[in-house]
């Protein structure tokens, strides 16, 4: 059985070898100080910008860029650019100017300034190299594309690519737009995004004029065309008032008191695709309130 | 934040369609109101973004909007009483009808 000696006792008995003058063939290990290859493929010129750009919906974010560098003369630096990043999902772009040498690392990161922090789903981020002067800049070279957020940091060498209606989305609850008396309940998915319906809710108040009300909720893509209608089986008479919620999850309707629970088919939305809700028979003086969506969210650019 | 140090929330009303709403939410994310369907002169808040400029602008200004206290007051009468109250022993009606229901 062989017995395991620890590094130290391995360097003791070296050590003792050496100085009996009977070391048999201890190599020793030699480093290049000179003429020593890069650690990396990528070299840029004074050509070359590292552009940042991306989107995002997390409130009061700062997004701080960091490249590492080793330039033509030897030494590395390391640069830091901060940027106050839009909260509109509208796209944003910054450009770092490089110099003679060879990228090392490129790292994101997101720092709140509001105390909001932000989740997967609402701030994509791409990373890439683009040769200065060419219209439009198709000439670039890919870093990274990802999520950037409290808990992650997406960098290059060790870079992630991924679709931006990729993985989990961010979490949100969204109230809505109260409708006048007598109108429906409107929700509209905003610019750049993709939400996924989990719940929605909202309180139906019959007014007192005499009418049997039966609640509706539709959704239509851009352009205005209805793919999924639903109507409630339960109805309204005067004066009543009704909680709706329709939730991912349940099987079918299920009613008590003045509560009515249905269940939602999983319902993905682009930007500008709506979720509008009514009733027929619905009076002048019937109200829907306290609209609140539980949505799944991701950045969909070009929605 | 604090709750009791955040600042009264913001609500606009739709000169267009009167809808009432809230353009920060309380998460801090942006909400972008837009009219429902069959609204005359609707609004419409969501973005639209010139490609080489970036600048962003609204897509439809509509009738414009105007600040309000809030949403209207939604009726006091949204969730039923209860009608039974468990007293760690029996049942007891809260009906105001006495022995109206039967016990179970």
């Amino acid at each position: 059985m062989a017995t395991f000696k620890s590094i130290a006792e391995q360097l003791s008995a070296l050590n003792d070898l050496e100085t009996s003058g009977l070391s048999p063939n201890v190599i020793q290990p030699t480093f290049n100080v000179t003429n020593v290859n890069p650690p990396t493929e990528v070299y840029v010129t004074t050509d070359d910008v590292v552009v940042v750009a991306g989107w995002n919906s997390a409130p009061s974010q700062t997004l701080i860029v960091t490249v590492r560098f080793l330039i033509a003369s030897g030494p590395t630096i390391l640069g830091q650019y901060t940027y106050t990043l839009p909260s509109d999902r509208s796209f944003w772009t910054h450009s770092i100017p490089m110099t003679n040498g060879y990228m090392l690392a490129v790292t994101v990161d997101l720092i709140p300034t509001g105390g909001i922090l932000a989740q997967r789903g609402q701030c994509y981020c791409q990373c890439n190299i683009q040769r200065q002067g060419a219209a439009p800049q198709i000439e670039s070279f890919v870093l990274f594309s990802d999520y950037v957020s409290a808990d992650l940091s997406p960098s290059w060498p060790s870079y992630t690519s991924i679709s931006s209606v990729s993985g989990i989305g961010a979490i949100r609850t969204i109230s809505g737009t109260t409708p006048a008396a007598g109108a429906g309940l409107n929700a509209t998915v905003p610019t750049n995004a993709r939400w996924r319906w989990h719940h929605i809710y909202f309180f139906y108040q019959a007014s007192a004029t005499v009418a049997t009300r039966q609640v509706w909720l539709y959704f239509t893509d851009q352009a205005g065309n209805i793919f999924y209608y639903y109507v409630s089986p339960t109805t309204q008479a005067a004066g009543q008032g009704y909680n709706y919620s329709f939730s991912i999850g349940l099987g079918f309707q299920v009613q008590a008191a003045s509560s009515v629970m249905t269940s939602l088919p999983i319902i993905d939305s682009d930007g500008g695709w709506l979720m509008h809700a009514g009733a027929n028979a619905m009076q002048a003086g019937d109200q829907i309130s306290s609209p609140t969506y539980a949505v799944e969210e991701w950045i969909d650019p070009g929605t | 934040m604090n709750p009791s140090t955040r600042a009264a929330p913001i609500f606009y009303q739709c000169n267009s369609c009167a809808g009432v709403y809230l353009p920060v939410q309380d998460d801090g994310t942006l909400y972008f109101h837009a009219c429902p369907p069959q609204t005359a002169n609707p609004r419409d808040e969501n973005i639209v973004q010139d490609l080489v400029t970036l600048q962003v602008t609204i897509k439809a200004e509509g009738g414009g909007r105007t600040e309000v206290p809030g949403p209207p007051a939604r009726a006091a009468t949204a969730l039923p009483p209860p009608r039974w109250r468990w007293t760690g022993g029996e049942l007891v009606s809260e009906c105001p009808t006495v022995g109206h229901h039967a016990k179970r």
